[in-house]
């Protein structure tokens, strides 16, 4: 397997009135090309926080203080990392959206609700991909069923001519803004709704013509879910990162959302980074997975090694507290709750609701073991036990 | 056990229904109607827990809202029968009028906790105040009683006297939801209806309150309505399932009975769609495809037509009745008999949701 994306020591801080908020702490974690990473937690551990930072939109009080993100996006290539906590912002944006590409928690807030949905999917075309999007539109032009008054064919033909150059140019911003010369970006408009129709009919909604000059409030949940994801993967992204994409849905069609990723990858489309609270989702969809809690990344493993032998307590807790199909004795449950990352607990941020906790675990910080092949936790107890 | 809770009727809904009227027009003359609610009739027996499952926009918090009378019914009955049928009479909830309900004492016997807790707590409320409220506006105490009294609640829900004197924003969500049971069950209830109250917690404090109802249960001899979506939930804390889909229950039936051998297409679908935290499971899936329909406009004949993978000519001209199979089970579907058949011809015998 070869890596798409390494987190190395990634440390985020919130700086708030009530003092500093250690959200991240130093958590390094590897997706392999073609590969489902799952990120797993109760909330408040993270794990927005690290989708957030690898992403560089950390909100406000937030700062990314240190750490390396790198991303290997030619798969052959595997020396051309590009860090990008060191990237500029003009960088970042040609890649948020393009090669790296978000689904957000809830698609009420993530869509606009006073854009259409085909203005909405289309807009990553037209931010992304102009050059190419032009090409196809000076093509259009110059075939011959073509039928514009010469004059203004002419016009718009130089003008595409120039965007297929140099998509940035003054003189396309200036004549984007004159009154009526500013219609010749109909004709680019157009082709991108007509792609954001065509992304809109492969994530299996019906009528897409029909969606796309909807609204978001004439959507329901799961077809609003849709829009997010046809939106995420307008570029095809190399990397999709889902933000508890199915949580806010009916089981009936998180299952539709699910079954849709899983048919995406199996395209190749893209690596994921499924972000998400459930468990179930976790061991259905993803082939790797972190389990973070409060900050720290305190096990990583192969799907199976993870629900088999689980070596972390908290992993344990967390798979002990699910309710499941075969059960008939009482759930247990983790007592007392996430620590305030203001003050975070010394030593391992587990330890205060760890029943295994020892005297080392509340002066030093466990580091990542390697147990077995590929199985990595962060625990003095396992380590004393399984090693 | 079964057989001992299926003695006494608390609560017995009659082709109850709600709709909502849709306006429209200079005159806003009624064109239409969201049947939130479309008759449906069910009988909550006392000392059990009753799960409500089905998706969003089924009508299941309807029905909770309607028994607790948060609102008026269209049409139908809610027959109440009381523990202490001396003291008190039995009523049509659906009939009485609202100024009539406190009088009768009907408010304090019939609770409700919302689903999500930061909305349902007043921010600017002491929890003292918050858990007071209603038992001062049913009985006079002196502040000291009730101060003992809120006391006594907090901590059979798992809190402290130092929780008195704080306001709702202080506490994370799991302590917040154990507010609000701390508050249905100020006024000593024998019915509460649990809307929900699990789906804004995480896995591990879920399981808290989960047990936190499921001791009250016992304690306190409640009897709950659970309505949820999340069907391993059900499992774990309900004695009978209904399943709704889109006003209507679809089938009713004890819960080992639901889980081992569903008989209606939504059911089997609804089981199938849980993802399973395990990795040993790689069955097939019935995935449903596309949207419950509107209720404004629900489609003729058997509602569940239009996403069913057996629908036949039957299912789309005449609507099927809520029959029984056996004691205590009953499905509306015209194929119930052959469904199990039918599901494993389709997907197979090794389906998801088979324990």
């Amino acid at each position: 397997m070869t890596k798409l994306l390494e987190t190395v020591d990634l440390v985020t801080n919130f700086y708030t009135y009530e003092g500093v908020v250690k959200a991240l702490n130093k958590v390094s974690l590897v997706v392999d090309h073609g590969a489902t990473f799952g990120l797993v937690g109760e909330s408040g551990c993270g794990k927005s926080v690290t989708a957030r930072s690898i992403m560089r939109i950390v909100p406000e009080p937030g700062r990314i203080e240190d750490g390396k993100v790198i991303v290997y996006l030619d798969e052959k290539n595997q020396h051309a990392g590009i860090d990008l906590l060191a990237q500029s912002e003009a960088y970042m944006e040609s890649l948020r959206g393009d090669r790296i590409s978000m689904i957000f928690q809830e698609p009420n807030a993530a869509l606009n609700p006073t854009m259409s949905i085909g203005d909405q999917v289309a807009e990553s075309f037209l931010f992304h991909q102009k050059k190419k999007l032009c090409a196809t539109a000076l093509n259009d032009l110059e075939s011959v069923t073509c039928r514009t008054f010469y004059p203004l064919k002419r016009f718009q033909q130089a003008v595409y001519r120039i965007a297929v150059q140099r998509p940035d140019a003054l003189t396309l911003n200036i004549l984007g803004r004159i009154p009526i010369l500013k219609h010749w970006q109909n004709r680019l408009k157009n082709e991108a709704k007509r792609r954001a129709v065509a992304i809109i009919a492969k994530l299996g909604l019906s009528n897409p013509e029909r969606i796309v000059d909807q609204y978001p409030h004439n959507l329901s949940g799961g077809m609003k879910q849709r829009i997010v994801i046809a939106i995420a993967l307008a570029c095809s992204p190399v990397l999709l990162i889902a933000d508890e994409a199915t949580s806010n849905l009916d089981v009936t069609i998180q299952a539709q959302i699910l079954e849709l990723l899983r048919g995406l990858k199996q395209e190749g489309i893209s690596s994921i980074l499924l972000i998400t609270h459930d468990l179930g989702v976790v061991a259905e969809t993803c082939d790797r997975v972190g389990v973070m809690y409060a900050g720290n990344l305190c096990e990583v493993a192969d799907v199976k090694d993870l629900f088999q032998k689980p070596l972390h307590p908290y992993t344990r807790a967390l798979l002990d507290a699910v309710p499941k199909f075969s059960m008939e004795d009482d759930l247990k449950s983790i007592d007392g709750h996430v620590p305030n990352l203001v003050m975070p607990p010394s030593g391992c941020r587990f330890h205060p609701r760890c029943s295994h906790a020892m005297a080392v675990c509340r002066e030093a910080y466990p580091e990542m073991t390697e147990f077995g092949q590929n199985h990595l936790a962060a625990c003095y107890w396992a380590a004393s036990k399984y090693r | 056990m079964a057989n001992e809770l299926k003695m006494e009727k608390i609560l017995e809904l009659k082709n109850l229904k709600k709709h909502y009227l849709i306006q429209g027009g200079v005159l806003r003359r009624e064109i239409g109607a969201v049947r939130a609610l479309d008759g449906i009739d069910l009988d909550i027996y006392r000392g059990e827990c009753l799960g409500v499952v089905g998706e969003s926009g089924c009508g299941k918090t309807t029905a909770g809202k309607a028994i607790v009378r948060l609102f008026k019914p269209t049409d139908g009955h809610i027959f109440y029968y009381p523990a202490d049928t001396e003291s008190k009479p039995t009523a049509d909830l659906a009939r009485v009028r609202k100024s009539r309900i406190k009088k009768l004492g009907l408010r304090s016997r019939l609770q409700m906790v919302f689903q999500d807790p930061t909305t349902s707590l007043d921010p600017r409320m002491l929890v003292k105040n918050i858990v007071a409220e209603p038992i001062k506006t049913l009985q006079r105490m002196s502040s000291r009683d009730l101060e003992a009294r809120v006391l006594s609640l907090l901590e059979r829900v798992g809190l402290t006297r130092d929780h008195l004197l704080r306001y709702p924003h202080e506490f994370s969500g799991g302590q917040r939801q154990r507010i609000a049971v701390a508050r249905a069950i100020a006024t000593d209830p024998e019915f509460i209806v649990l809307d929900e109250p699990t789906s804004a917690l995480d896995v591990s404090v879920q399981s808290q309150i989960l047990n936190l109802l499921k001791s009250l249960q016992r304690t306190l001899q409640l009897t709950y309505m659970f309505v949820t979506h999340h069907l391993l939930v059900v499992k774990y804390i309900s004695n009978r399932v209904a399943v709704m889909y889109l006003g209507k229950i679809v089938e009713l039936a004890d819960t080992g009975v639901i889980f081992s051998r569903p008989s209606h297409p939504y059911t089997h679908a609804l089981l199938s769609a849980i993802p399973i935290p395990g990795v040993a499971h790689q069955q097939q899936r019935i995935v449903l495809s596309g949207d419950v329909p509107s209720p404004a406009d629900p489609p003729a004949g058997c509602r569940f037509h239009t996403r069913c993978p057996f629908a036949v000519d039957r299912c789309l001209k005449q609507e099927p009745l809520l029959e029984t199979m056996e004691t205590g089970h009953r499905v509306a579907c015209h194929r119930k008999h052959e469904m199990e058949k039918l599901v494993a011809e389709t997907f197979g015998t090794k389906r998801i949701g088979r324990s």
